[in-house]
């Protein structure tokens, strides 16, 4: 893993500087030998934990059972030892200063500092999320690149996919207030899909076909993603640097966590996270993953080779592809595109669910959309690393259910055991020159599966040594460990739970039962709910109570070894409960504990997100819960303006749907809105004729024959105030106060 | 105490009438005009001239809002470009640039007041408009099958020397297996 690809070349002047990494000149060979390099180093960790554990059945004797058993350790320790060892390669090469392979060694960042030469669209798909929060995000982004002096050479795109109206209103609302206040009306667009074809993918899709052709570029974000200026333009400039990059995936950040759940996933991914991405990077080379957001894509290639197809058949297997990042990437690389990550750009960032039940509902879209790549790892064309993606991706989903069946097979081994009544041979072993005891043997193997999962932790302490700043940020060393420590407790509750959740939705995903799109809770709607825990884990709970009788009757030393994980299965309410909720969250972050440098040194645009979502008002709020953004759309001239400013109008519209609208528009006032279903009242909003009417007839109506929901709405406007029109009693004419 | 009438002439309302002023005023108040005068003023403007405009079978209401929305078309026209054909579009386009440029309260007392309307309002109110995104030029993303086979002029295909290597991969995996547990089982006999 040296720099032989690092290649010197003349720049102006007379000095002649380092000179940056060509991805077009990477070496087939090179690629090969760290790709083979990574396999053999995962084979050799693998491979004695397989003998041993091969050895400890042999002394029994073997049968299906157990050959079963070994057969799912064999999956399941490969697994682990390849995670690890992707942070030990990484550890290595930070330790050497960091990899020579990399994107961003691409670009001369001292000499390349000129504006772009082209401007980039930086486009942030949205789907019925709170729109005071996508805002916020937004301006945070526009404000940082308006600091960097690099404004001009962006445009930002809000596509929304939102088919809530009330959602749809407000972003419409919110997104006029930021122009307004940024003063970016030719430079910050928002788009309302009328049709949510293949959802995010189409979203995207549908941008490509509109407006691609203006732009070269397009970075994605999501709908709760934070990039800085910096980080922006850095893609961008790395795109420009390498003409046959068609896509860079910059690492985010996990921020703003307020739980503890959220709080413990953003401080493991910031403390762990930057040995693990280099050691992906050491393998992945160019042909890396898209993980849908926080991306740089060159939107040419994009457009030509990544529109999604159907798959053939019904969901979940076939229909439309849920997880488009990985497939989209495989495309870009079937092309002849390379795809990088780019780990070490910084100012990439986004958030986490807010509790566990929220995460495992995450977890269910992304299992099927894993699960139905099985369909793409053998599809013609795609480059190897490809199909290795599609088959991880699969595997770190069916691990869980291989880990259940472990867990399963384990009991059943001890419970034939007992009933047996054998005991374990001394010496009878393939092993037998070693004379390890069948106890030694299982310690052993207990300590190279914990020393593997412990050992990216190490790594990262190892890493942070010559590090003191980055230390402090942590909250010091104290602290640090003491973070360490909660968060492998709890981790390790957290991880059997989630098991349970995989399993049942691999099953649930097996016997065809689709799931829907839900849109991320977040802030205090994402705490978690007593109820909400209760219900979710009380089946968990019961098993892991059986599990635990079980294996105290079968024997209490099994009962011992598998208490942590039943521990998980028994505590998971409270535990799940206790972690989703904000207060303990914030009580740990003012003591300092699971302290991630994000927390302690925000980026300014981190801190102006905190700023403006703590002095927003949320125009929203007010709004009737039900149908509120219909009732404001019609009641409001401002709203009213706005969102009819935002509809295509109708040219030649077919007499039969001016008769239908117009049918619809009478019932809508004198009923209400509750008299029409939620297609008719979408159908509505999105006919800008309609809505003007609606808009007109609903003020040039007698209150009396209003429905109620509509005389609240214009009682809900301003009403005539001090120094206002009135009629008089006595003498009826019309005068001023 | 009660300030002068400003109504010329005074007319006399019954409570359609008295419906409608109030709606119209609720109506202004609700383009963020927040000077009361002004509102009261526009009020009384409207409901006389709607009562002008009295015809069989029309309420009160729809012909205040009427003579309301004239007023604003008008004045709207003074001050956008032209362009905006119709009367919706430019009743939009004006309410749009109304909130946006904050006129009520940078420039209260003008919206509608038949004063000379002042350049700067003019050219605020122009510049207001959250924008529309750049001109669409269509590109076809037509959805191709994932089975098609990798287009012409790819740069890389699957070939035999990316295929060798994992298969050379999976049997030394297999191969160091064997060697060690043999290696184990044979070094003790």
């Amino acid at each position: 893993m040296g720099g032989r690809n690092v290649r010197r070349r003349p720049l102006s002047g007379t000095s002649m500087q380092l000179l940056n990494f060509d991805p077009q000149q990477l070496e087939p060979g090179r690629v090969r030998t760290r790709r083979i390099f990574t396999a053999i180093m995962v084979l050799l960790v693998t491979a004695p934990a397989v003998v041993l554990m091969a050895d400890l059945h042999l002394r029994t004797g073997y049968d299906g059972w157990k050959l079963a058993h070994l057969i799912v350790f064999t999956v399941l320790f490969g697994l682990l030892a390849m995670g690890a060892l992707q942070a030990l390669l990484g550890f290595i090469l930070r330790r050497q200063g960091g990899d020579s392979c990399r994107i961003a060694a691409s670009v001369d960042w001292a000499a390349d500092d000129g504006p772009l030469a082209v401007r980039t669209a930086v486009v942030m798909p949205i789907c019925n999320e709170d729109a005071g929060r996508v805002m916020a995000g937004v301006k945070a982004i526009y404000e940082s690149l308006e600091a960097d002096g690099r404004l001009p050479e962006f445009d930002f795109f809000i596509l929304s996919d939102s088919n809530d109206p009330t959602r749809w209103i407000a972003e419409e609302v919110a997104w006029a207030a930021l122009v307004q206040e940024l003063g970016a009306s030719d430079r910050l667009f928002y788009r309302k899909r009328r049709v949510n074809t293949n959802k995010k993918a189409g979203n995207i899709a549908d941008f490509c076909r509109r407006w691609g052709s203006h732009y070269r570029y397009m970075v994605v974000l999501d709908a709760d993603s934070i990039m800085t200026g910096g980080a922006i333009v850095a893609l961008a400039r790395m795109m420009e640097r390498n003409p046959g990059v068609g896509l860079i995936q910059a690492v985010p950040r996990l921020v703003n966590g307020e739980t503890i759940f959220a709080r413990l996933q953003q401080f493991a991914s910031r403390l762990y996270g930057p040995v693990f991405t280099a050691g992906i990077n050491y393998w992945q080379l160019s042909e890396a993953n898209y993980w849908g957001h926080n991306a740089i894509i060159r939107i040419a290639p994009f457009i030509k080779h990544c529109s999604l197809p159907e798959l053939p058949g019904d969901g979940p297997f076939g229909g439309r592809i849920m997880s488009h990042d990985y497939v989209e990437a495989a495309l870009m690389r079937r092309a002849g595109w390379q795809v990088w990550l780019a780990a070490d750009v910084q100012g990439s960032f986004e958030e986490c669910p807010s509790n566990l039940i929220d995460f495992a509902q995450r977890d269910r879209r992304w299992l099927q959309g894993n699960l139905q790549h099985a369909r793409l790892v053998v599809a013609p064309g795609m480059h190897a690393v490809s199909r290795l993606h599609f088959a991880l991706g699969i595997l770190s989903y069916l691990a869980s259910p291989l880990w259940l069946a472990f867990l399963a097979l384990s009991t059943a081994i001890a419970w034939r055991f007992k009933a047996t009544g054998l005991t374990p041979l001394p010496v009878d072993s393939f092993a037998d020159t070693v004379e390890w005891r069948f106890g030694t043997e299982a310690v052993l193997l207990l300590g190279l599966t914990l020393g593997l999962l412990f050992l990216p932790k190490i790594l990262a302490l190892l890493d942070l040594r010559s590090q003191p700043a980055e230390v402090a940020a942590f909250g010091g060393w104290s602290r640090l460990l003491a973070g360490i420590f909660l968060e492998t407790v709890l981790f390790t509750l957290f991880a059997p739970l989630l098991m349970l959740f995989h399993t049942k939705f691999v099953v649930l995903t097996l016997c065809r039962r689709s799931v829907g799109w839900k849109t991320q809770r977040r802030g205090r709607d994402g705490q978690s709910d007593w109820r909400e825990s209760v219900a979710t884990h009380a089946g968990q709970t019961a098993l892991g109570l059986v599990w635990l009788a079980l294996a105290w009757w079968i024997n209490p030393t099994l009962a011992l070894w598998m208490s942590p994980i039943l521990a998980g299965f028994v505590l998971s309410a409270p535990v799940s409960y206790f972690t989703g909720r904000i207060a303990p969250g914030l009580a740990l972050k003012r003591a300092k504990v699971l302290l991630t440098p994000e927390e302690s040194a925000p980026t300014p645009e981190l801190i102006r997100l905190e700023l403006t979502l703590a002095t927003r008002a949320d125009a929203s709020a007010a709004w009737p819960a039900v149908d509120g953004g219909l009732l404001q759309a019609v009641a409001d001239p401002c709203i009213n303006a706005i969102h009819v400013s935002q509809l295509r109008t109708r040219e030649n519209p077919a007499p039969a749907n001016e008769l239908r609208f117009a049918e619809l528009r009478t019932r809508l006032l004198r009923d209400g809105p509750v008299a029409l279903v939620p297609r008719d009242k979408l159908a509505l909003l999105l006919d800008s004729d309609s809505m003007s009417r609606l808009h007109r007839d609903l003020w040039a109506t007698p209150s009396a024959d209003l429905a109620s929901e509509w005389r609240a709405a214009l009682d809900h406007q301003p009403a005539a105030g001090n120094g206002d029109v009135e009629f008089t009693d006595n003498d009826a004419m019309l005068a001023v106060k | 105490m009660k300030a002068a009438p400003v109504l010329s002439p005074v007319v006399k309302a019954d409570a359609a009438w008295s419906a409608a002023a109030d709606r119209i005023a609720r109506y202004l108040r609700a383009h963020r005009l927040g000077n009361a005068r002004q509102v009261s003023r526009l009020t009384a403007d409207i409901i006389a001239i709607a009562r002008t405009r009295v015809r069989p079978g029309a309420e009160p209401m729809a012909l205040a809002m009427e003579t309301l929305d004239a007023g604003m078309v008008a004045w709207f026209a003074q001050v956008l470009p032209a362009g905006e054909a119709g009367h919706a579009p430019l009743l939009t386009r004006g309410r749009v640039a109304l909130v946006m440029g904050e006129v009520p309260a940078r420039w209260p007392g003008h919206f509608m007041s038949g004063q000379t309307v002042p350049a700067e309002l003019s050219g605020f109110m122009r510049e207001a408009d959250p924008g529309r995104a750049p001109e669409i030029k269509f590109t076809n993303m037509a959805p191709r099958l994932i089975a098609e086979a990798a287009p012409p002029g790819s740069r890389l295909r699957w070939q035999w020397s990316y295929r060798w290597p994992f298969l050379r991969i999976v049997s030394g995996l297999m191969m160091v297996v064997s060697l060690w547990g043999a290696a184990m089982s044979a070094g003790g006999r």
